[in-house]
C-alpha cells in the first residue's frame, strides 16, 4: 500500500487532498511547513512526496534540493500556484518527478501518482477501469461488464497501455514500442490493425468505452458518453 | 510665424533672412546719413571759400561808399549759374546791396549772427544750401551770401549710394547665400541626436517601456524636454509594472482557492450539480492561468539561441487538447510535416500559442466536425475548424485583449488570441486568420521567419 506525505499549509486544501487521497486507498500523511516536512522525511519511507512550493518557513525547492543532494530517491510531485514556464523548469531542475499547477482536477493528481509508482501494479491494489471495461493488471485479464474477455496477446498490452492512461493520448509510438516488446515480427500497420481488432471487439460485446484515433497522434480510451 | 513654420529650420533660416534684409537696410541708410552730412560739410566749406573770394572784390571808397569790382569771369561764372551757385551781398540792415542775377537770390534775409552761418532750405522743386559770411569792409559791416542750388544732377552722395548699392551689394549676397547655407548643414547636424532621438520614440509601446530616449550629443537646449519624457516614460512603466504584478499576483492567489473549491465540489453528493460547478471552477481557472501567462509574456525576453520543433510543439498540442475536443464530441487530428521543423524560438510559449489557437477552435466548432492541427514545412502552423469562420469585421480586433466574439457567452476571457499575437510578436512572425472555402476558420502563425534550414 503506497504511503504519501501532503506538503501543504493551506489547511483547506490539505484537509480535502488528505480526504480525497485516504478515499483512493492511500495512506497519508500531512504536515505544514518544511521543518516538519524534515522531520517526518527523516524518519518515514514515503512513495510519493506532494510537495507545495509556498511555504511558511520558506520556499520549498530548497526542501527539494537538500533531499535530491543527499541522493533520497523519493519520487516527488510539485503541486504548486507558481505555474509559468520558468517555475516549471526550475521545479524539475531542482529534482522533482512532476509538477502540477493549481487549480487542478483532483484525477488528473490520481493519475499523475499513479503514473509517478513505479510499480503501477500496487496502485490502489485494484483493476483499472474506464466504462464497463476493467482491467486486471497483476493478471493481465480483460473484462467488459464482468466478463473475461478472450484476446490476443498483443491486443491485451494495447489495451492494457491504453487504459492506464484512460482519457488521456498514447502516442503511436509508446503503442508500438509496448507491441516490439512481444515476440513476433511487427509490421508498419500492425498496431492500427490490432487497435481495430479491439476496438471491434469492445464494441460487440457492448463495452462502454470507446478507443478513439487521433490521427497524426496516437490512442486515447474513454468512456462513452451515455 | 510659428504656424507658418512649424520646422526650426525654417524658422532660423526665415529669421536670418528679415536680419540680414534689417541689417542691410540700416547699413544702407547709415552709409548714405553718413555720406550725406559729410558731403553737406565739405559743400559749406566749398561756399565758404566762395563768399570770402567774392568778399576780397569789396572796397570802401573814401566818401564811405561800397563797391564791387568782380572780374568779368567769375561775373559770367556766377551770372549764368553754371556751378548751381549765386551770390548776394547785404548790409547790416538787411538791404540788397550786389546780387548775381537781378533778382533776390537770398534765402535768409537778414541772419543778425556775428559769425559764419549755413542754411538749408527745400521748396517743392528744389533744394538749397547757403552760407553767409559777415564780412568788415573799412567801417562797414555786410553780409557775403553763396547759394547752391544741390537739386542738381550728378551730386556726389547720391552716385556713391548706388555705386555702394550695385558693387558691395553684389558682393555682400554670395555671403549672406553662403551663410544661409552653413545655416542649413549646421542646424541640421545639430539637430540629429533629437531625430535620433524621435527614431527612438517611435520603438515605444506597452510591451517596450524599458526604451529611454538617448540623450547623448543632444543640445542642451532640447536635454531638458528629452530628460522629461525619459522621466515620465520611467513613471508609465512602474505604472504598468505595478499593474501588471497586481493581475499576477492576484490571479496567482486565486489559484489555491480555486483547487479548495474543486474539490469540495468533487465531493459533493448531487452529481450533476458537480458536474456544472466543475465547469464553472474548470472556466475560472482557464481565466486565472491565462491572465498569469499574459503577464509572464509581458515581461518575458526570447533566448536567442533556443530552439523548438513545431511538428512536436503540434503534437504536444494536440495531445493535451485531444480529450477536451473528444469530450464535447467533436474530432482533433494533427496533419502536415511529420518530420521535424526547426525554428528559433521557445517551445513552451508556441505550446501556449497554439494550444490557445486550437482551444479556440475547439470552443467555435459545431460537434462532429474536426479540428484538423498542421505543421508545415515552411515554418507555418495552420488551425484549421469547420466552425462559422470569421468575419472581416471580426479580423481586425481578434487579437485584442479581452475581445470576445459573443459578449454574453461567459466562457473564456479573451486572452487567448492576444497571448497568441504577443508569442508570434516575440518570435518575430505573424498571425492571420480567413475563411476556409469550405466554410471554418482557417488561423496560421507564420514563424518562417524563425526557420532553421
Amino acid at each position: 500500500m503506497a504511503r504519501l506525505l501532503v506538503v501543504e499549509d493551506n489547511e483547506d486544501l490539505a484537509g480535502l487532498l488528505v480526504q480525497g487521497l485516504t478515499r483512493a486507498d492511500f495512506v497519508t500523511d500531512r504536515v505544514a511547513t518544511m521543518a516538519d516536512a524534515r522531520d517526518v522525511l527523516s524518519r518515514n519511507q514515503y512513495s510519493i512526496v506532494i510537495l507545495d512550493l509556498g511555504l511558511p518557513d520558506g520556499d520549498a525547492l530548497t526542501l527539494l534540493r537538500s533531499l535530491r543532494t543527499h541522493d533520497d530517491p523519493t519520487p516527488i510531485l510539485i503541486l504548486t500556484a507558481r505555474g509559468t514556464v520558468r517555475d516549471r523548469v526550475e521545479g524539475l531542475r531542482a529534482g522533482a518527478d512532476d509538477y502540477l499547477v493549481k487549480p487542478f482536477a483532483f484525477e488528473e493528481l490520481l493519475a499523475r501518482l499513479q503514473a509517478l509508482l513505479r510499480r503501477p501494479g500496487e496502485f490502489l491494489g485494484k483493476p483499472l477501469s474506464v466504462g464497463n471495461v476493467t482491467f486486471d493488471t497483476a493478471a493481465r485479464q480483460a473484462f467488459v461488464d464482468g466478463a473475461p474477455q478472450v484476446l490476443s496477446a498483443r491486443e491485451i498490452s494495447v489495451l492494457e497501455i491504453l487504459i492506464r492512461r484512460a482519457g488521456r493520448v498514447v502516442q503511436k509510438g509508446a503503442v508500438e514500442d509496448q507491441l516490439y516488446g512481444l515476440a513476433g515480427d511487427v509490421r508498419s500497420n500492425a498496431v492500427e490493425v490490432c487497435v481495430h481488432r479491439l476496438r471491434k471487439h469492445l464494441a460487440d460485446v457492448g463495452a462502454t468505452a470507446n478507443i478513439h484515433t487521433i490521427r497524426g497522434v496516437g490512442y486515447l480510451i474513454r468512456e462513452i458518453e451515455p | 510665424m510659428s504656424s507658418h513654420f512649424r520646422s526650426i529650420l525654417a524658422r532660423i533660416i526665415w529669421l536670418q533672412i528679415v536680419a540680414f534684409a534689417v541689417a542691410a537696410a540700416a547699413v544702407v541708410l547709415a552709409i548714405y546719413l553718413l555720406l550725406n552730412s559729410t558731403s553737406v560739410r565739405f559743400e559749406n566749406q566749398s561756399l565758404h571759400v566762395h563768399a570770402a573770394n567774392i568778399a576780397k572784390y569789396l572796397k570802401q571808397q573814401p566818401d564811405g561808399s561800397l563797391t564791387f569790382d568782380l572780374p568779368s569771369e567769375l561775373r559770367s561764372y556766377y551770372a549764368n549759374g553754371l556751378g548751381g551757385l549765386t551770390y548776394a551781398i547785404t548790409d547790416n540792415d538787411g538791404h540788397l546791396l550786389f546780387s548775381s542775377t537781378s533778382g533776390d537770390v537770398r534765402i535768409v534775409k537778414n541772419p543778425h549772427t556775428g559769425r559764419p552761418t549755413y542754411f538749408q532750405s527745400a521748396n517743392r522743386r528744389r533744394s538749397y544750401l547757403a552760407s553767409s559770411l559777415p564780412v568788415q569792409v573799412g567801417s562797414q559791416q555786410v553780409w557775403v551770401q553763396v547759394t547752391r542750388n544741390i537739386r542738381r544732377p550728378g551730386l556726389v552722395t547720391d552716385d556713391v549710394i548706388v555705386h555702394y548699392l550695385r558693387h558691395v551689394g553684389w558682393f555682400a549676397i554670395p555671403i549672406i547665400l553662403f551663410v544661409l547655407i552653413t545655416d542649413f548643414f549646421v542646424i541640421r547636424r545639430v539637430l540629429r541626436p533629437v531625430v535620433l532621438a524621435s527614431h527612438k520614440a517611435r520603438t515605444i509601446d506597452p510591451q517596450r517601456l524599458d526604451v529611454r530616449l538617448p540623450t547623448q550629443d543632444l543640445p542642451r537646449e532640447v536635454m531638458p524636454l528629452v530628460e522629461m519624457i525619459n522621466q515620465g516614460l520611467s513613471r508609465v512603466e512602474e505604472g504598468f509594472r505595478v499593474q501588471r504584478d497586481f493581475t499576477a499576483d492576484a490571479a496567482h492567489e486565486l489559484r489555491t482557492p480555486l483547487s479548495v473549491l474543486r474539490m469540495r465540489i468533487d465531493g459533493l453528493e448531487d452529481r450533476e450539480a458537480a458536474k456544472h460547478l466543475r465547469a464553472d471552477v474548470d472556466a475560472m481557472s482557464h481565466v486565472v492561468n491565462q491572465l498569469l501567462e499574459v503577464a509572464e509574456l509581458d515581461g518575458v525576453m526570447l533566448d536567442p539561441s533556443e530552439t523548438a520543433d513545431l511538428h512536436r510543439v503540434c503534437l504536444d498540442v494536440v495531445e493535451l487538447l485531444a480529450p477536451l475536443a473528444l469530450s464535447q464530441g467533436k474530432d482533433i487530428a494533427l496533419t502536415g510535416s511529420e518530420e521535424k521543423v526547426r525554428v528559433r524560438g521557445h517551445t513552451g510559449m508556441l505550446i501556449q500559442a497554439v494550444r490557445n489557437l486550437v482551444e479556440n477552435a475547439v470552443k467555435y466548432s459545431p460537434k462532429g466536425s474536426t479540428i484538423e492541427v498542421r505543421a508545415e514545412p515552411r515554418g507555418i502552423v495552420r488551425v484549421l475548424d469547420e466552425g462559422r469562420g470569421i468575419s472581416e469585421l471580426e479580423r481586425e480586433k481578434i487579437f485584442r485583449r479581452f475581445w470576445r466574439r459573443d459578449r454574453i457567452q461567459t466562457s473564456g476571457a479573451g486572452l487567448g488570441l492576444a497571448i497568441v499575437a504577443r508569442v508570434v510578436e516575440l518570435h518575430g512572425g505573424s498571425v492571420n486568420v480567413e475563411n476556409r472555402p469550405t466554410g471554418g476558420a482557417a488561423f496560421s502563425l507564420d514563424l518562417s521567419n524563425a526557420l532553421i534550414v
